[in-house]
């Protein structure tokens, strides 16, 4: 795909969409499906389905759409049905053409990021694929479906790159402004409507109750005696015209917070929020919200408000269909942090909390700003090599017997290190940084995304409990359903192992084993061999018959080399500037780096620090040695002293253990 | 019977438990780095890219004196671990993602494995027992 931001003009993306400028010179977004609801619309208007006595606000057009319409030139279905020809072999027949809002994106020049990166940065956070994008200047313009405004307003604030984003839809007023106009019947004015509304806010807020109560509009007196709904064309578009009025009767987010906890929008025969979603820009902070007796029935209805409301503390649902959708009430609650009360039925949320709220020690903050030779960020403590805090080396004993099995003897490893209680699950990081020869390059990832347990995608419990294998017969199962691979365990440098010993749960020892890796992964359909790059980690437990999985996780993901973990010992290390002492002020001054870097973890047989590793000679001098006495091969014996920490007796030990274990197979020998 | 990992309680907890710890610690390593010896029991046994570093303070320490960073989870999953007689478990944490470091402009690869711990008496508060992390690309 190529870069959508190309010398401030407008670039689409790839798909669906097709652009033009409309009379306003604002952007729209339209196919020919957007005409032909344009003509579903004309029709109504002309009186054939106009419903009775409410508003049927799920038809409403949104935004400037209308606009088109009205000018009735016929414009704009030409335009249209002159570039549908182009498009229509792409377009998804299901897909809903909408009206585009433009929203700006401010900060991002500040930043340390592209304006490509941050497209993708918002993509990410909003879980959106923006099809059309602009530079402006010093702005970014995303161009979202009005649904979704919210969901990207959202993010206004965000860090990207080192920098706050300042994220407006100052086009949302031009929307909103163009919503009065729709709004208003033939022969009306608009400030007539705007009167005629502010009447009808006045009746329907009751300020001891800081409610505003929106529900039946259909009904409302004051807009049927002005002919509201005897005019087809305008009964749809009521709901944003009331909220631009609301903008002015409470103009500020204080006012709104202070005036208004509630609204309701019940009983409007609402199918999707989409007819109603401009009530989050106006009260993004309402405590309490009905819905109630509309005719929604799936969650994707109700997607546009997913990340908004987030301080909604009542929300009603009642008598809608989606209250049988599986998870609804698990989706609801997930969606709105603050929510205590769901339909009237308490919200029962584990209280968990992570850590302390309140700091114990006052750090001074002291970023360095130090780089290498090549501009690149060098940090206060260097990469080194593994770290073995296994006092007995049963962490390291283990994967090595795992890593050189799990090709070709996963039976044995099932059998002889996983216990029914044992957990396994994969999962794919789609997006990882990669190596520079990959980058651009598609990466397939079905074989694993139907087995993936990221939780960033996965959120129903139903769902995890199925991606979790639990004892060896499961794990297997998923073990087989996942692409063959070849763990090249020869080669000491692909590797990284970490070991940590720690307290489990109360009372409970136990260790962490982390491993960065990679492997090949063999396609039976073809020759090609396709490199993944892996993180693994066990939890492992000592029982009588030795150690045992506790649990296992993996992340699957692009290549990515294994020049991380090489030790450098040339590279530069940043030494932290003490900030200037303040005479009077009294500080807590920070340890000194130094003692950091060699502080054991207890139970640790030997902290590891670059200082206590033998040179390159004689590293080689005891591979000959190993070699020698065990008849193991040099990669091996290099493997066996790096599992050690160079120390010839316990990688001696782990030799002899592994023998008896029966897990030095031929081609480890000379 | 069911067996405690696939318990949907305990599966919930561990998720929730992951959940926060994702959408909090890691916005704290970019922002608010003074808040970080919060989360980790004193003794925390800690590896970062190879060195040990000891407890919630020394990792604070150290990374008061880290370049600005902007980490972005990837992905994550998590395990109940450790299940207990009163139904209460540990939570072992794989997190994948990305990071960039001071002015830099490079994206590198991190992986980082948790186990978090409830504290005695009160299975729902978490902190950080044991910790590793290494960069993985670049």
């Amino acid at each position: 795909m190529s870069g959508r931001i190309g010398g401030g003009g407008i670039t689409k993306r790839t798909g669906t969409g097709r652009t033009r400028v409309d009379r306003d010179g604002d952007l729209d977004m339209d196919g020919p499906a957007g005409g032909a609801r344009g003509g579903r619309g004309g029709a109504r208007r002309g009186g054939a389905s106009v419903p009775g006595r409410h508003i049927n606000l799920n038809n409403a057009p949104k935004g400037p759409a209308a606009d088109q319409k009205r000018s009735g030139s016929g414009m704009g279905a030409g335009k249209r049905g002159g570039k549908a020809r182009g498009g229509s072999s792409r377009r998804n027949a299901n897909e809903h053409h909408v009206q585009l809002v433009g929203i700006k994106v401010d900060g991002w020049k500040a930043s340390k990021g592209s304006a490509e990166e941050c497209i993708r940065f918002m993509e990410r956070k909003t879980s959106l694929k923006f099809r059309k994008t602009q530079k402006q200047g010093e702005f970014l313009i995303l161009y979202v479906p009005p649904a979704v405004i919210a969901q990207v307003l959202n993010w206004d604030g965000a860090k990207f790159a080192g920098v706050n984003l300042k994220i407006t839809a100052d086009a949302v007023d031009g929307m909103l402004d163009s919503s009065m106009q729709d709004a208003t019947p033939k022969n009306g004015s608009t400030a007539n409507t705007k009167a005629i509304l502010d009447q009808v806010l006045t009746a329907r807020y009751r300020p001891e109750e800081k409610f505003l109560d929106l529900s039946r509009l259909g009904e409302e007196a004051i807009l049927r005696d002005n002919g509201f709904f005897s005019q087809g064309s305008t009964t749809m578009k009521v709901f944003p015209a009331l909220m631009v009025c609301a903008e002015k009767k409470w103009p500020t987010g204080n006012i709104k917070r202070e005036m208004i906890h509630s609204v309701s929008v019940a009983q409007n025969h609402l199918k999707s929020i989409t007819p109603v979603t401009s009530l989050s820009i106006t009260f993004p902070d309402l405590k309490n919200l009905s819905l109630e007796g509309n005719e929604i029935s799936d969650l994707k209805a109700l997607e546009g408000w997913r990340s908004r409301f987030r301080n909604l503390e009542q929300l009603y649902l009642t008598g809608n269909p989606v209250m049988n959708v599986d998870n609804y009430r698990d989706v609801m609650i997930r969606r709105y942090p603050k929510l205590v009360l769901l339909d009237n039925v308490a919200v029962d949320r584990p209280a968990i909390d992570i850590g302390d709220n309140k700091p114990r020690i006052n750090i001074i903050q002291n970023p360095s700003t130090a780089v290498d030779a090549n501009g690149r960020p060098i940090f206060p403590l260097p990469v080194r090599g593994h770290l073995q805090d296994d006092p007995n080396a049963t962490a390291t004993q283990f994967l090595m017997q795992f890593f050189s099995a799990i090709d070709s003897s996963k039976d044995m490893i099932l059998e002889r290190f996983y216990t029914p209680q044992s957990t396994f699950s994969l999962s794919v990081n789609t997006s990882a940084p990669r190596v520079e020869a990959l980058q651009g390059e598609r990466q397939f990832w079905d074989a694993y995304i139907p087995k993936s347990r990221n939780m960033k995608r996965i959120h129903d419990v139903p769902q995890m409990i199925d991606r979790l294998a639990v004892g060896p017969q499961e794990i297997r199962t998923l073990w087989d359903s996942l692409p063959a691979t070849r763990h090249n365990a020869q080669i000491g440098e692909l590797w990284s192992f970490d070991v940590i010993t720690t307290e489990i749960s109360k009372g409970v020892m136990g260790q962490v084993a982390m491993v960065h890796g990679e492997f090949e992964e063999l396609n039976p359909n073809s020759s090609a061999i396709i490199k993944r790059s892996f993180d693994r980690s066990f939890t492992l437990g000592m029982s009588t018959e030795g150690v045992k999985v506790l649990s296992d996780l993996m992340t699957v993901r692009s290549y990515s080399g294994h020049t991380a973990w090489q030790v450098d010992p040339n590279a530069p290390v940043a030494v932290p500037q003490m900030a200037p002492p303040i005479a009077s002020a009294p500080q807590v001054i920070p340890q000194a780096a130094p003692q950091l870097v060699a502080a054991p973890v207890p139970g640790s047989a030997a902290p590891i620090a670059s200082a206590s590793l033998p040179d390159i000679e004689e590293q080689q001098r005891r591979c000959m040695q190993l070699a020698e006495t065990t008849g193991l091969n040099l990669k091996y014996a290099e493997m066996c002293l790096m599992n050690s920490n160079w120390d010839l007796a316990s990688a001696w030990l782990s030799w002899n253990d592994a023998k008896q274990n029966g897990t030095i197979t031929p081609d480890m020998l000379q | 019977m069911t067996t405690p990992a696939k318990d949907a309680k305990l599966i919930k907890t561990a998720s929730d438990a992951a959940r926060r710890f994702v959408e909090s610690y890691y916005p704290a390593l970019n922002d608010n780095r003074s808040s970080l010896d919060t989360y980790y029991y004193p003794d925390a046994a800690i590896t970062w890219n190879g060195n040990a570093i000891l407890g919630g303070g020394n990792f604070a320490t150290f990374f008061a004196t880290m370049p600005t960073s902007h980490y972005d989870v990837q992905s994550f999953d998590a395990h109940p671990v450790a299940v207990d007689a009163m139904g209460n478990c540990s939570v072992m944490l794989n997190v994948s993602g990305s990071v960039k470091y001071g002015e830099s402009k490079e994206m590198r690869g991190f992986g980082e494995t948790v186990i978090l711990r409830p504290e005695e008496g009160n299975p729902t508060k978490f902190k950080i027992s044991a910790q590793g992390f290494r960069l993985v690309s670049g």
